[in-house]
């Protein structure tokens, strides 16, 4: 079988958590040294925590995260903090990287876009915009990278989402930071229950045909098999997940989708809670020690209640910086 | 200084064009860092995480890996050597630094190879390398930008 015109299809049904993380890994070392393209998909069995690749463990809530609450592992492409349960089932792409595009985000649009045409061709009208949203909400988390020499791209169907366990993996300044993270969230991501069988065999079809690849059903082969065994001692260890020391900020700030963050800062008694999109105000919310607490959509109101112009700068600025 | 669809060659240095990388020769040491070509691919920078100083990296192991948009790509060097350096105060200061000066600021790592011969061998420089990338260019069909805000 000439290997460089397949596809490799491998559905691994429902795995542990940890292997739902190290199996794609895995994949990529064998597509490195040479493997088929692999589209692969997995449900995982258990509620856990993925965090980017150069993401701070800091930014984890520890009561809820870590020995004492859900496992976390760390993954090898990018993006922040994520909550991951059995509501999800989850595909990656995985193809050599000289198959790279001119640009980065050309690229994940590439390994993206027929998964968008999967999810329409099983009734969600989904459509891309930075990520796959259907109208403005996010109904797919990703993230991609290269690891090794294999270009990644990994996704996800949401059957059901749970809203609050996702705003409490991460680590909040103020409850009112997690409100309203947990409000926006409630606001822009979505589930879209669907039939998972139904969605691997439409996204067979369309990775098969977006690259012009024979799709066969496939297992991981030795070599993957020993790289996978290295994987699950690497993703349990402390000093892996533990990564290096995040990068400070002047302050938190959470995102919600490509275009939806939200941020908190205390200007001496004040403390802010702000959601922005598109780097537009959506909400702001000011809190006092004392127990004060007003939210508005008017920042000038705002300014003037609390006679603290510098919430007006503050918010230009927290508006100007989208976070990854 | 050779400009080419927007992006900058700079004269003074050796590239692993297939790679996107600069290599400036320091005497024994090399500097190494992101062309122009490298950082427009990859758009705007959120994190770069580097392999510690004095770690030995074999000829096409990478001595940072970096994040853009929830991608994350390694930097390779494609010859053998040893991590002596490298620039994260910089990136400390401004993630952007190597989208607004690639090849000023924007340095990645100073390494010292194993064989600095060889490695020179591995790579192209002057008319060669502008003749390289301007073929890569249109190859990619890129043009290069920069961040400025």
């Amino acid at each position: 079988m000439d290997r460089s015109a397949t596809l490799r299809v491998i559905d691994f049904g429902t795995v542990t958590p940890l292997r739902s993380q190290t199996l794609w890994h895995a994949i990529a070392s064998g597509v490195s040294a040479g493997g088929p393209p692999t589209l692969a998909f997995c449900r995982p069995g258990g509620r856990y925590v993925s965090i980017g690749f150069h993401r701070s463990i800091d930014e984890l809530d520890p009561e809820m995260c870590g020995p004492t609450g859900l496992a976390v592992f760390r993954r090898m492409v990018g993006g922040g903090p994520v909550y991951i349960d059995p509501g999800q089932l989850f595909f990656q792409m995985v193809v050599p990287a000289d198959w790279a595009t001119a640009r980065r985000g050309e690229t994940i649009r590439r390994l993206l876009e027929p998964a968008v045409a999967a999810f329409r061709d099983v009734g969600i009208p989904a459509s891309f915009d930075d990520e796959i949203v259907l109208g403005d909400r996010k109904i797919c988390g990703h993230a991609g990278g290269q690891i090794g020499g294999a270009l990644v791209a990994v996704g996800n169907v949401i059957d059901s989402f749970d809203h609050a366990a996702a705003a409490s993996i991460v680590r909040a300044p103020a409850p009112e930071a997690r409100d309203e993270y947990l409000r926006q969230m409630r606001r822009f991501v979505a589930a879209t229950p669907t039939d998972f069988d139904a969605f691997v065999a439409a996204a067979t079809h369309r990775y098969a045909d977006a690259f012009a690849l024979d799709p066969f059903p496939g297992d991981l082969d030795a070599t993957e098999r020993r790289e996978l065994d290295r994987l699950d001692r690497l993703f349990v260890d402390p000093e892996w997940v533990g990564g290096v020391e995040g990068r400070r900020r002047p302050w938190w700030r959470v995102k919600v989708t490509s275009k939806v963050w939200v941020t908190h800062a205390r200007i001496d008694a004040l403390r802010v809670t702000a959601a922005f999109r598109e780097g537009r105000v959506r909400s702001v919310r000011v809190c006092t020690d004392d127990g004060v607490s007003v939210a508005t959509r008017n920042v000038e109101e705002v300014m003037r209640r609390f006679g603290a112009p510098r919430i007006g700068e503050l918010l230009e600025e927290m508006a100007a910086g989208a976070p990854a | 200084m050779t400009v080419y669809r927007g992006c900058v060659v700079a004269p003074d240095r050796h590239y692993d064009v297939e790679g996107d990388l600069w290599v400036r020769f320091e005497e024994e040491l090399a500097r190494v860092g992101m062309t122009d070509v490298a950082q427009t691919r990859m758009g705007k920078m959120v994190s770069i995480r580097f392999k510690k100083p004095g770690r030995h990296v074999p000829a096409g192991g990478s001595v940072a890996t970096v994040e853009s948009a929830k991608w994350v790509g390694p930097i390779h060097v494609p010859f053998a050597c040893e991590i002596v350096e490298v620039n994260r105060d910089a990136y400390e200061r401004d993630i952007l630094i190597a989208n607004r000066d690639p090849y000023g600021e924007g340095w990645v790592a100073l390494v010292r190879p194993d064989d600095p011969e060889a490695a020179k061998g591995g790579l192209v420089e002057g008319d060669a390398a502008v003749e390289a990338y301007r073929t890569r260019i249109d190859e990619l069909d890129v043009n290069c930008f920069r961040c400025v805000d």
